[in-house]
């Protein structure tokens, strides 16, 4: 397992003092860290091929409160770490929003709160407005969630085009904030004429918006958005939001309004009007995703979508190849991300070996059809450039060379292979696979036992894409190799910081701390300086 | 149109799998799969799935079908539909054969959940195949006009499984759905793949053809979850959850001391292995099986299997056979199981 442990890491993390921890808190940790990883790094909240959304948002549940329960500063912490998914941050936002603070936890009070910050400011925005919409059912209405609430709806820039996209969203998440009755009086005043309002609206409109802002002049450009948000659409004057009044009788005029808004728009004020001519009035709004998803609907529609590949994720350019078909764009765009992802990796290796589960189950459940081989595909190119030499083979025993698309098929025979990358004497063997063996069940790990009694040490990896929630974890191969969670290449960190938390859960959580703090402005010298007062 | 002639024909399973070639065995729990492969794939044929066949109901078993595509439909054996809606969900009791744009009704078919009235809508459903424990039951039956005929069929099953004894499906499907849903992933087609023969518990329980690859590759999912899936469900509620190493399973040896004997040591347990598969294989292709016709229409015609240890349909382009079911008799199974239990000594 130290092998992968990188020697600069383990010289520069201070040990962090665990004194506030009783025992057997300390001596759970690197289990529930390690259950806490496998199941952050993948959870989507979704079914998978083998669970149902609520055994999954069960199983997270329970994971997520173990950690929190040894200590709220680690797990939040955690929340920052490379590679998790949004979802994780958003089940950890809300879980530190709504349990208050009691003594003992490595942060203080304001550390944690610059995390939550920084959680709600890097969530997509679909993803904060339904985190704001579970704080809101959870009845979680605490200062600090107001706080986080009103300035991160207020103070954004991109305000105008949340009040037309997440309109009734916004609208509950402000009234969560404010409460009914002072939502419904800083909506009557807003409704007046600036030049109208008297020193008592202008002291309310002061409290309740302009503190929350950067700058104060950004008051009626907010309060337009915030009135409108709430259904006023009289004397509009910001761009979005008259184009979105007018659209309802024209529709060219909602050429600025994000696609979906306007096709909402199309389908209720204007049955006779088609999606494709939404689709080219708003081509220029697409979000990212947007023009991915739309790549084959605008050909359809004969309407010309610019697709930019070094936009997207590996993950997200071996889904678009698989559906549209890779072209050299792609490829060129998957070797250079594949490169700067590995030069990111804290351990670079002199021979990787990689086998790839290339079964028909890696295609996925229809939720999230083809991200299991995706993610295997992106993680095979960083690995395979993370080594001077790399040898990648499949389940069918062919070799698999980085960014070649490999359609999944067959069944999942994972032990030849095993031993034929052995054979090459590599320094590490990953396996990237969803765990799902069957030919037959358990040979895998039969292979891997006696590959230890023979006593070659060979460093041998399981890395998943899958969280099946069944096993609160990961299935896993052999009870002989590590395995790890992965939803994308970036999160090979979460497991070597599991391997860590196994070999010394003091250097570990400073590994964590020192990984993670700096992202948000502290750093673990400080944090160590705030530990030694009393 | 359609004829119904009552003949009986005698052939081998051998020859029902002609064309064929066996797969490497996979097998996870207590059940094997012996996938059959082929270089036929007759693309004439379509299933409901791949065809894209509407479904809907218009009286208690009377289940109809439309084939939009420009293949020949085959409906596999005890093909049936549960919805979503508040409707009576219905299978049908035998195979069946829709022609290009036809639409046909089939009064034979069964309500496979009770106290629920309503007809289903036409439209493209998710298809399903009756559980094991059903299908025989539902062979027997498959001439008799009946909608109740598997009520009391399905009400022993739900019980078996520690359900309420009620006839309907809806709720064994819905209480085991994250269990049968492992069996999807756990098996899996594979490439040129058109059949397959399913061991649970070392024996055979049933034979599987279809005429290509798609046609496979289409109906597989509702096979190994609903059919299959259900009877490895059932025989690890009675054994426990931990099956013994099935017969097929030959376990590395020990004192291996290098990777080159590993690797030989691998080559020579997967050989036995597949030696051992085709044991069990063997045994069963030489039997001889009568079958009867049941109706010809546009020169397929499709035959009901009367043999003592499986039950089941065919269908014949000509000589040829294009899509097979069979399945073991519960009373052969148990017989199998004494038989395979060691003598009695002290």
């Amino acid at each position: 397992m130290d092998e992968l442990i990188p020697a600069a890491w383990q010289a520069k993390v201070p040990a962090i003092s665990l004194a506030h921890l009783s025992p057997p808190q300390r001596e759970s940790l690197p289990a529930v860290f390690g259950s806490f990883l496998d199941a952050a790094g993948t959870a989507m909240g979704r079914a998978t091929f083998y669970n149902t959304q609520e055994e999954q948002e069960q199983a997270l549940d329970v994971l997520h409160s173990e950690l929190f329960a040894v200590d709220r500063g680690i797990y939040a912490a955690a929340l920052l770490l490379p590679g998790l998914t949004d979802y994780t941050r958003q089940l950890g936002a809300v879980r530190l929003l709504a349990n208050r603070r009691t003594d003992g936890s490595v942060l203080s009070p304001q550390q944690e709160m610059m995390v939550l910050e920084y959680l709600i400011n890097h969530l997509p925005p679909q993803r904060m407005f339904k985190t704001f919409e579970l704080l809101r059912e959870g009845r979680v209405n605490n200062a600090r969630t107001r706080r986080l609430i009103l300035r991160k709806i207020l103070a954004d820039k991109r305000l105008e085009q949340w009040a037309v996209k997440y309109r009734r969203k916004a609208a509950r998440a402000l009234e969560h904030a404010w409460g009914k009755r002072t939502a419904s009086i800083v909506c009557s005043i807003l409704a007046k004429d600036p030049a109208v309002r008297n020193d008592q609206e202008k002291h309310i409109l002061a409290r309740q918006i302009s503190r929350h802002l950067d700058h104060e002049e950004a008051l009626d450009r907010v309060g337009e958005c915030v009135a409108f948000v709430f259904g006023c659409e009289d004397k509009l004057t910001l761009g979005r939001l008259k184009a979105y009044r007018e659209a309802k009788t024209k529709l060219e005029r909602g050429k600025n309004l994000p696609y979906e808004v306007l096709e909402g728009i199309r389908s209720q004020f204007h049955p006779d009007r088609t999606s494709a001519e939404v689709l080219e009035l708003t081509k220029g709004q697409l979000t990212k995703a947007q023009k991915m998803a739309m790549q084959r609907k605008a050909i359809e529609a004969k309407v010309k979508v610019v697709f930019d590949p070094s936009r997207y994720d590996p993950v997200r350019l071996y889904v678009y190849a698989f559906e549209m078909g890779m072209t050299k764009a792609i490829s060129k765009q998957l070797q250079i991300k594949a490169g700067e992802s590995a030069r990111q990796l804290p351990v670079h290796f002199g021979h990787v070996g990689i086998l790839l589960d290339s079964s028909g189950s890696m295609l996925g459940h229809e939720t999230q059809k083809l991200r299991p081989i995706s993610v295997a595909l992106a993680m095979r190119d960083m690995l395979s450039c993370a080594g001077d030499k790399a040898t990648v083979v499949n389940t069918s025993g062919q070799p698999a060379p980085a960014f070649q698309l490999i359609e999944p098929s067959g069944e999942t025979l994972l032990a030849p292979g095993l031993l034929e990358l052995l054979h090459g004497q590599p320094e590490v063997v990953f396996v990237l696979t969803d765990g799902y063996e069957n030919t037959p069940a358990g040979r895998f790990g039969e292979v891997v036992r006696t590959v230890r009694e023979i006593g070659i040490e060979t460093p041998i990896y399981q890395v998943t894409p899958v969280f099946a929630a069944e096993a609160q974890g990961l299935r896993v191969l052999s009870d002989a190799v590590l395995t790890m969670p992965l939803n994308k290449p970036e999160a090979l960190c979460l497991g070597l910081l599991k391997a860590m938390f196994a070999l010394d859960v003091q250097r570990a959580i400073g590994g964590l701390l020192g990984v993670t703090l700096p992202l948000v402005g502290i750093s673990v010298k400080e944090l160590m300086k705030s530990e030694e007062k009393p | 149109m359609t004829t119904r002639r009552r003949k009986t024909i005698t052939f081998t399973l051998s020859e029902a799998l002609r064309g064929t070639e066996a797969g490497r065995i996979q097998s996870v729990g207590y059940m094997q799969v012996i996938p059959l492969v082929s270089d036929l794939a007759d693309e004439r044929f379509v299933s409901p799935v791949d065809g894209g066949a509407e479904a809907w109901t218009t009286d208690y078993g009377a289940l109809h079908f439309y084939n939009p595509s420009i293949a020949i439909l085959i409906i596999p054996c005890h093909a049936g539909y549960v919805v979503k809606m508040a409707v009576q969900d219905h299978a049908m009791s035998h195979a069946g054969i829709v022609p290009s744009g036809w639409q046909r009704r089939f009064t034979t078919a069964m309500c496979v959940q009770d106290s629920q009235p309503g007809l289903i809508r036409r439209g493209n459903y998710r298809m399903t195949i009756l559980p094991f424990p059903l299908r025989e039951q539902a062979m027997e039956l498959h001439r008799e006009k009946n909608y109740e005929k598997l009520w009391d069929g399905i009400s022993l099953f739900n019980q078996e499984m520690g359900l309420r004894a009620q006839s309907n499906l809806g709720y064994f499907l819905y209480q085991f759905r994250k269990e049968l849903d492992q069996f999807v992933a756990e098996f899996e087609c594979i490439p040129r793949q058109v059949g397959a023969i399913i061991l649970i518990n070392d024996q055979v329980v049933g034979v599987e053809r279809t005429p290509s690859p798609s046609f496979w590759k289409s109906i597989w999912p509702a096979l190994i979850r609903e059919c299959y899936g259900s009877l490895a469900l059932q025989v690890a509620r009675s054994r426990g959850e931990h099956p013994p190493l099935p017969k097929t399973r030959v376990p590395l040896p020990d004192g291996i001391d290098s990777l080159a004997k590993l690797s030989e040591a691998l080559a020579q347990v997967s050989g036995e292995e597949e030696r051992r598969t085709k044991l069990i294989v063997r045994e069963l292709i030489h039997e001889k099986i009568r079958v009867v016709n049941e109706e010809v229409l546009h020169g397929l015609k499709t035959q009901t299997i009367l043999h003592p240890h499986f039950v089941g349909q065919v269908i014949l382009d000509d000589e040829r056979v294009v899509y097979a079911s069979l399945i073991a008799r519960k009373k052969w199974m148990k017989s199998k199981e004494w038989a395979d239990t060691k003598p009695f000594t002290i």
